[in-house]
C-alpha cells in the first residue's frame, strides 16, 4: 500500500470494507496516529470481524526524528541529551547504555561512587517509569485515570529528586562518560530515605486496590498471551519476557556497574498474559527499592566522574553495551573511525522489537483486548521511533 | 405522637416549602375561575416543564462541578479551583468555551441526522422526570404507569445515540453507537425485572405508588429485594455509560464512541444530558430503592423533595465512586454478565415476589411479621446467588491464580524458565484464582 | 379533556403521524425511512394518550420506538447496500402495493364499522389490570398461541445464529490451516498474505 494511500485512510473516517467470500465484511480501523492510547504517535491498523481483531498491522515512524544519522555529526559527549529523547520516560537508563557503550569503546574506568550512583538512578528511573507503565495499563483497562494518579505520586518524587540531583526532570541528561555529571546533593540522600520508608505502604496500597480486583482479572488474565518460545524466538526482553516464565535479567546475566555486588530476586510469570507483566512490573519495583536501600547503605566516597577529555577520541573500533532498561534489553552500538564523533551510533530500542509481538498477542482476541496488550507491553513511541 | 404529625402536616398554604405543589394548585384554581380549562391544564404543565428544567439546568452546572471535584478527590488532586470561588464557576466557562467553538461536521456526515441528536437527547433526558416524584403530589404527571413511562423514555434514547453514531460516518462512532444499542437492549431486560419485583410486590406500576407503599409498610425496597437493587444498579450504569460499563464511549478504546465527531456545544449538549440522566437515575434508584421522598416520619419535617434529593446525591455519590475505582469490563463480559447472572437472578427474585405478594394477599399474613422475615430470607438468597455466581461462572482463565516466581539463581532462556516453573516451594506471590 | 386541547392534540398528532408516514415513502435513504418511521410512531401514541389510553401509548413508545425501530435499523446495518437508496426496490412495489391496499380496506373497513362513541363514555383509568384480566380471562388462547409463536421465533433464531458461529469456526480453521502449512514462521518477520482488497469478486459478494 502506498503512502497516498495510507494519508487518505488516516484522514478519511470512511468505512473501508474488504470481502473476505463469506458474505461479511471485516472493518478496518485506525487506531492512532492521534487516539487515546497509542501513547504517542503510533498507528495501529486493526481489521475487525465485529468485535474480533483479525489482523493488526503497526504503522510506525511518526516520531522519527533521524536520532541515529544525528549523532554521527556530534561529538561522544554532544550525544548524550539524544538519548534522553529516546526513551523519554526512562532517560536515566538510556543515558546509562550509552555512557557504557562509549566508555569500552574509550576504556575508561570508571570510579565506584560513579556506578553507585548510576545504579541508584538506573533503579529509580525503574521505579518511575514502571508506575507509569503499570498506570497507563489500568487506564487503558478502562479505569478512570484513579490508579494512574496514584502511581503518578510516585513517579513525582523520583522525578524531584532527579530535578534536586541535576536539575531536569525528564531529559535528565546526567549521566557522562566516565561518571556523572554531579555528585548527590546533600538533600536528596535524606530524601531517598523517606521516599524508600514510604513506598512499602504505597505498593500494599496499589496490591490492596489492584491486585485482586476481579475486573481487572477479567480484562487482563488469558489476554495478550505470548508462549516463552515465541517470546525469545521474537527477542522479546524484560517484563513482557519475564512474564513468560523466562528468567532473563541483564542485571544478573551481564552485570555492569556493579550490580552483581547487590542482592536481588528476579520476578518471573506464569502465563505470560497482560495481568502476569503488570504483576512482574510490581514485584520489580519492590527488587528496586532492595536494590536502592543497598547503594544507599554502601554508598562509597570518592570522585564521581573520571577524567575524560571532551573531544574523547576513541581508537577506531566498534562497542555494543546493555543495559536492562525498564522495558528491557537497552543497547547501544557504536562505531568509531577514529574522530571525534562516532562514525556509526544504533539504538537497540527495548519497544520496538516488544512492539513486534503485538499481531501475535492481540490477533483472536477482541478490540478491547488488543488495546490492554498494547497498554501492557508499555511501549515509548519515541524509542520505537528514534 | 399524633400531635407531633399533627403540627408537622403540610399546611396546604402556598407559602408552605414543603410542598411546592400547594403553589400550583393555587394558580391552577386561580385560572379555572375566569379562563377556560384548557389553558388551566397547558399552564400547569409549563410550569411543570419549567419547574423540572429550572431544577435541572442550574443542577447540571454544579453536577460537573461536583463530580470533577469528588472525581480529583479520588484521584489525590485538587480539581478545578482557578474560575471563581472554589472552582465553582469552572462549568461556566467551560460552557462558555464550547459554545464559542466551531461546530465541525464531517464531510461525509448525513447532515440532518447528525444535526439533530444532540437536541433530541434532551427529549428522554428531561421528560424522564415527568414521573420522579419530588414529594407526596410533586410529580408533574403522576402517571399510573410510570413505571413503563420511565423505561419507555429511556429506551428512546437509544434511538438518537445510534443517530448519532450511524450519521457521523467515523468508525469509532459507528462501534459507539453499536456497543450502545447492544447494551442497552440487553440491560433494559434486568432493568425490567427488578423493576417487576417491585411492581409485582407493591402492586403498581405508579412510581409514587411505590413510594407510598414503602411508606405504608415502613420499609424500603432495599431491604426487601436487594439484588434486584443490585441489578438495577449496575444495569443503570450500564445504560448511563459509566465504568465499570462505559464500553460504548471506552476512551482508551474508540475515543469517545457515538459523539466522537461532535465539536463544541454539541459535545457540550450530550455531555450534559448523559450527567443529567444520571442524576435523573440516581433519583430513581433512591425512588424505588431506597423509600424516595419518605423517610420514616422525617418527612412530616423536613420538605420531601429534599430528602429525595439528600438520597439522590448518595446515589451519586456512589456512581462517582464507582467510576473512580473500577476498570472497565469487556463488552463480551458485560453482555454475558447481564444474560448468564443479572437476567436469571432478577428473574428469580420475580417469582420470589410473585410467592410472597401471594401469602401476604391470599393467604393474609400479618405483614408486620412477615415482612421482616422475607426481608432476612430475600437477604439471604442475595447473598447465596452472589456466592454461586461467584464460584460458578468465573471464566477459566480466572480460576486459576496468577503466580510470580523468583528466578533466584536460575538465569537463562527457556531451560532456566523451566526449572524456575518446576520448582516445589510456594511460589513469592499468588493472586486470585479460585 | 377540553374540546380545544383535545382538537390541537388531535391534528397535530395526525399530521406528525401522518406526514411521517408519507416522508418513509418519500425518503430514498433506508435509514432516513426508519427515523420517519419512529415519528410516525410517536404521533400514534400521543394518539393513543388523547383516548387516555396511557398504557398503550407507553407500550407502543417502548416496544414500537424503543426495541423495534433499532432492531430494524440494526438489520438495515447488517445488510450490504444499508444506506443506498431503496428505490431499486420497484420491481417488488406490484405486490407490496396489492398487499398495502388489502390491509388498508380491511382497516378502513373496521374503522367504519365501528362505533366510536362507545369509546369516549368510557375514559378507562386502570388499562393494564383491564387488558392483563382480559388477556389472560377471555383472549386466553390467542395470548399463548402468541407466546408459543414468539418462544418458537427465539428458538429459530438461536438456531441460525448458531449455526452461523459453526460456520465460523470452520472458517477460521480454515485460516489456521493455512497458515500452519507454511510450516516454522519466524515470528518477527511474518509477511501477512495481502488481505484481498481488489478480489475479483468483491464486487459479486456484495
Amino acid at each position: 500500500m502506498t503512502t497516498a494511500d495510507d494519508t487518505q485512510l488516516a484522514m478519511q473516517g470512511t468505512i473501508e470494507a474488504l470481502t473476505t467470500g463469506d458474505g461479511s465484511e471485516p472493518v478496518v480501523v485506525n487506531l492512532g496516529p492521534q487516539h487515546p492510547s497509542t501513547h504517542g504517535v503510533f498507528r495501529l491498523k486493526v481489521t475487525l470481524d465485529g468485535e474480533i481483531v483479525q489482523d493488526a498491522e503497526m504503522r510506525i515512524g511518526y516520531l522519527h526524528r533521524s536520532m541515529e544519522k544525528l549523532a554521527e555529526e556530534r561529538t561522544y559527549t554532544q550525544n548524550i541529551p539524544f538519548t534522553d529523547r529516546i526513551d523519554y520516560l526512562a532517560a536515566m537508563s538510556n543515558n546509562l547504555a550509552y555512557c557504557l557503550a562509549a566508555e569500552e569503546l574509550l576504556g575508561i574506568e570508571v570510579p565506584p561512587r560513579a556506578q553507585a550512583i548510576r545504579v541508584m538512578f538506573a533503579e529509580l528511573q525503574r521505579v518511575a517509569s514502571h508506575a507509569m507503565a503499570n498506570g497507563t495499563f489500568i487506564n487503558d483497562c478502562g479505569a478512570w485515570h484513579t490508579p494512574l494518579f496514584y502511581m503518578f505520586r510516585d513517579r513525582e518524587r523520583v522525578l524531584d529528586m532527579f530535578e534536586m540531583t541535576c536539575g531536569a526532570r525528564l531529559t535528565t541528561n546526567y549521566m557522562r562518560i566516565g561518571g556523572v555529571a554531579f555528585d548527590l546533593p546533600d538533600e536528596l540522600l535524606p530524601t531517598l530515605e523517606s521516599f524508600l520508608a514510604d513506598m512499602p505502604d504505597r505498593i500494599a496500597d496499589y496490591e490492596a486496590l489492584l491486585m485482586e480486583n476481579e475486573i481487572l482479572h477479567a480484562r487482563a488474565r488469558g489476554v495478550g498471551v505470548i508462549s516463552p518460545e515465541m517470546a525469545i524466538n521474537s527477542s522479546l526482553s524484560g517484563p513482557v519476557l519475564r512474564a513468560t516464565g523466562v528468567p532473563w535479567d541483564l542485571r544478573k546475566a551481564n552485570p555492569y556497574c556493579g550490580y552483581e555486588n547487590y542482592e536481588f530476586d528476579v520476578p518471573v510469570g506464569e502465563q505470560g498474559d497482560c495481568f502476569d507483566r503488570f504483576l512482574v512490573r510490581m514485584a520489580e519495583v519492590k527488587e528496586s527499592l532492595k536494590i536502592l536501600r543497598q547503594v544507599v547503605d554502601t554508598l562509597p566516597d570518592g570522585p564521581w566522574l573520571a577524567d575524560v577529555p571532551l573531544h574523547a577520541r576513541p581508537e577506531p573500533g566498534e562497542a555494543y553495551a546493555r543495559v536492562e532498561s525498564p522495558r528491557g534489553e537497552l543497547g547501544f552500538y557504536l562505531v568509531s573511525d577514529g574522530g571525534p564523533a562516532p562514525y556509526r551510533f544504533h539504538c537497540r530500542p527495548p519497544s520496538l522489537i516488544n512492539l513486534t509481538a503485538l499481531k501475535e498477542m492481540s490477533v483472536g482476541g477482541t478490540l478491547a483486548d488488543a488495546i490492554v496488550t498494547l497498554g501492557s507491553i508499555d511501549i515509548v513511541v519515541g524509542e520505537i521511533d528514534r | 405522637m399524633t400531635d407531633l404529625a399533627q403540627l408537622g402536616n403540610v399546611l396546604g398554604a402556598w407559602y408552605d416549602f414543603r410542598d411546592l405543589n400547594n403553589l400550583q394548585r393555587l394558580i391552577t384554581e386561580w385560572i379555572a375561575e375566569w379562563g377556560p380549562d384548557w389553558l388551566a391544564s397547558i399552564v400547569t404543565g409549563v410550569l411543570g416543564a419549567l419547574g423540572i428544567l429550572a431544577v435541572v439546568g442550574p443542577t447540571l452546572l454544579i453536577l460537573i462541578w461536583v463530580e470533577r471535584k469528588v472525581i480529583s478527590r479520588f484521584q489525590q488532586r485538587y480539581g478545578p479551583n482557578r474560575v471563581g470561588p472554589k472552582g465553582l464557576l469552572q462549568p461556566v466557562a467551560d460552557a462558555v468555551k464550547l459554545i464559542l467553538k466551531e461546530q465541525l461536521a464531517p464531510r461525509a456526515a448525513d447532515k440532518l441526522i447528525f444535526f439533530l441528536p444532540p437536541v433530541l437527547i434532551f427529549v428522554p433526558g428531561i421528560l424522564i422526570w415527568g414521573v420522579l416524584p419530588f414529594g407526596p403530589r410533586m410529580s408533574v404527571a403522576d402517571l399510573n404507569v410510570g413505571v413503563l413511562f420511565l423505561l419507555a423514555v429511556s429506551g428512546t434514547a437509544v434511538l438518537v445515540i445510534f443517530m448519532a453514531g450511524w450519521s457521523s460516518n467515523n468508525k469509532y462512532a459507528l462501534f459507539g453507537a453499536m456497543r450502545a444499542v447492544a447494551m442497552s437492549i440487553s440491560y433494559e431486560v434486568p432493568m425490567v425485572l427488578a423493576l417487576l419485583t417491585l411492581v409485582v410486590f407493591s402492586g403498581t406500576m405508579s412510581v409514587n405508588g411505590i413510594v407510598e407503599w414503602q411508606q405504608q409498610e415502613d420499609v424500603i425496597f432495599i431491604l426487601l429485594f436487594p439484588l434486584s437493587a443490585i441489578a438495577f444498579f449496575f444495569a443503570a450504569s450500564a445504560e448511563l455509560n459509566r465504568t465499570p460499563a462505559d464500553i460504548s464511549e471506552a476512551e482508551s478504546e474508540i475515543v469517545a464512541g457515538y459523539h466522537t465527531e461532535y465539536s463544541g456545544m454539541r459535545f457540550g449538549l450530550f455531555y450534559a444530558v448523559e450527567l443529567g440522566n444520571t442524576l435523573v437515575v440516581s433519583g430513581f434508584i433512591a425512588t424505588f430503592f431506597l423509600g424516595g421522598w419518605w423517610l420514616w416520619g422525617l418527612d412530616q419535617w423536613v420538605p420531601s423533595w429534599i430528602i429525595l434529593l439528600v438520597k439522590t446525591g448518595a446515589v451519586y455519590f456512589l456512581l462517582i465512586w464507582t467510576r473512580g475505582t473500577l476498570p472497565r469490563l469487556r463488552i463480551d463480559q458485560l453482555m454475558s454478565f447481564c444474560w448468564k447472572a443479572l437476567v436469571p437472578a432478577t428473574l428469580l427474585f420475580v417469582v420470589v415476589a410473585f410467592v410472597e405478594r401471594t401469602l401476604l394477599i391470599s393467604e393474609g399474613w400479618d405483614t408486620t411479621v412477615a415482612l421482616p422475615i422475607m426481608a432476612v430470607f430475600n437477604i439471604a438468597l442475595t447473598l447465596g446467588a452472589i456466592m454461586l455466581f461467584a464460584r460458578v461462572a468465573r471464566p477459566a482463565p480466572l480460576r486459576r491464580p496468577a503466580r510470580i516466581r523468583m528466578a533466584g539463581s536460575d538465569i537463562g532462556g527457556l531451560r532456566a524458565a523451566r526449572e524456575v516453573a518446576s520448582r516445589r516451594e510456594e511460589p513469592q506471590f499468588q493472586v486470585g484464582g479460585d | 379533556m377540553s374540546d380545544f386541547g383535545f382538537h390541537l392534540a388531535f391534528w397535530s398528532l395526525a399530521a406528525m403521524t401522518l406526514g411521517g408516514a408519507s416522508m418513509i415513502i418519500i425518503s430514498r435513504n433506508l435509514i432516513h425511512a426508519v427515523i420517519w418511521l419512529v415519528m410516525s410512531m410517536l404521533g400514534i401514541a400521543g394518539l393513543y394518550l388523547t383516548l387516555s389510553a396511557d398504557f398503550i401509548a407507553v407500550v407502543q413508545v417502548l416496544i414500537y420506538v424503543g426495541a423495534i425501530s433499532v432492531l430494524m435499523l440494526f438489520a438495515i446495518m447488517l445488510t450490504p447496500r444499508a444506506e443506498r437508496d431503496n428505490s431499486q426496490n420497484i420491481k417488488t412495489g406490484g405486490p407490496a402495493a396489492l398487499v398495502v391496499l388489502l390491509v388498508m380496506i380491511s382497516t378502513l373497513w373496521v374503522a367504519i364499522d365501528t362505533d366510536w362513541g362507545a369509546v369516549r363514555e368510557a375514559a378507562l383509568t386502570d388499562q393494564a389490570r383491564l387488558i392483563g384480566e382480559s388477556l389472560i380471562k377471555h383472549y386466553i388462547l390467542p395470548f399463548e398461541i402468541g407466546a408459543v409463536l414468539l418462544t418458537a421465533a427465539l428458538v429459530g433464531a438461536i438456531a441460525l445464529a448458531r449455526q452461523d458461529d459453526e460456520d465460523a469456526a470452520v472458517h477460521a480453521a480454515s485460516l489456521q490451516a493455512e497458515l500452519d502449512g507454511e510450516g516454522s514462521v519466524d515470528p518477527v518477520n511474518v509477511v501477512d498474505p495481502p488481505i484481498a482488497a481488489e478480489a475479483p469478486d468483491s464486487e459479486a459478494a456484495s
